[in-house]
């Protein structure tokens, strides 16, 4: 019986939204566009280039949403989605800091620091599932 | 490590870092989707169940091929009452026979005492 991509994502739909919205951010970033051509980007730009921040973003997603599929079949995913989710959560929060010193008050502020406190709530279920990974492994190597 | 990671390459580094970690999480997804599902996941549930309805499913076969054999023999059955009522009559016509024959018989020995009799009286 084909297996599914993510076999828990009805329990993780918030995980699979969010590092699947973080590769389709980085690929957009990376497509022959100019995004950061804004001068609300200005920030942004000076930092790294549009290329460099596609490639963080979606290297970081990739990284989630493998790590997301491989979820469960071993005991060290968790730790890895934590990191990816943490990832995530500061590259939206810098985002939201680049725009924040441009314009406090730019929709953009807000909004990348909705994905930001979103993707830490992926930290805070990454979190939870790696400690309940570990408490079984625990039960397990104890009664192997 | 202030001389190898500068702000120019940290994206770069960063990047290649993801990659890495996500070529590797690809190696061990593809390793562990050869694996069996472990026990207690919702996986391994899913496949007991499929399991489960494939024998459910060769059980339905078996059964429809037991109710067959059921309706075959049914029809057998018919078929020996049919004989059996077709029977009824010889074997009463046999009976009857049989009851004649016990009436001769008990004359025949009736006439033979007679005989008897008969004999023994004339003997010297």
């Amino acid at each position: 019986m084909p297996r599914p991509i993510f076999p828990t994502a009805e329990r993780r739909r918030l995980e699979v939204f969010f590092a699947m919205t973080t590769a389709g951010f980085g690929m957009f970033l990376l497509l022959p566009l100019a995004s950061l051509a804004a001068p609300s980007a200005e920030h942004l730009a000076g930092m790294a280039s549009e290329r460099a921040w596609g490639g963080l973003f979606l290297s970081n997603g990739a990284m989630h949403c493998v790590w997301l599929a491989v979820n469960g079949a071993r005991w060290w995913s968790g730790i890895l989605r934590y990191f990816a989710a943490m990832g995530s959560a500061i590259l939206y929060a810098t985002w939201a800091a680049a725009f924040y010193a441009y314009n406090p008050a730019s929709t953009a502020v807000f909004t990348y620091s909705a994905l930001a406190i979103g993707a830490l709530f992926c930290c805070a279920f990454a979190w939870r599932d790696t400690l309940t990974a570990v408490r079984l492994r625990r039960a397990r190597l104890a009664y192997a | 490590v202030q001389d190898l990671l500068t702000p120019e390459n940290l994206p770069a580094t960063l990047t290649a870092f993801a990659a890495i970690i996500t070529a590797i999480g690809g190696g061990v997804l593809w390793r562990s989707r050869k694996e069996p599902p472990k026990a207690g996941t919702q996986d391994a549930a899913l496949t007991a169940l499929a399991e489960n309805t494939k024998a459910i499913n060769s059980l339905v076969v078996a059964v429809q091929g037991m109710a067959e054999g059921l309706t075959n023999q049914n029809d057998h059955f018919d078929a020996n009452n049919a004989m059996f009522k077709a029977l009824i009559p010889a074997v009463s016509g046999i009976a009857r026979d049989i009851s004649d024959i016990r009436h001769d018989m008990a004359d025949s020995k009736l006439h033979l005492s007679m005989i008897r009799d008969a004999a023994n009286r004339r003997a010297p």
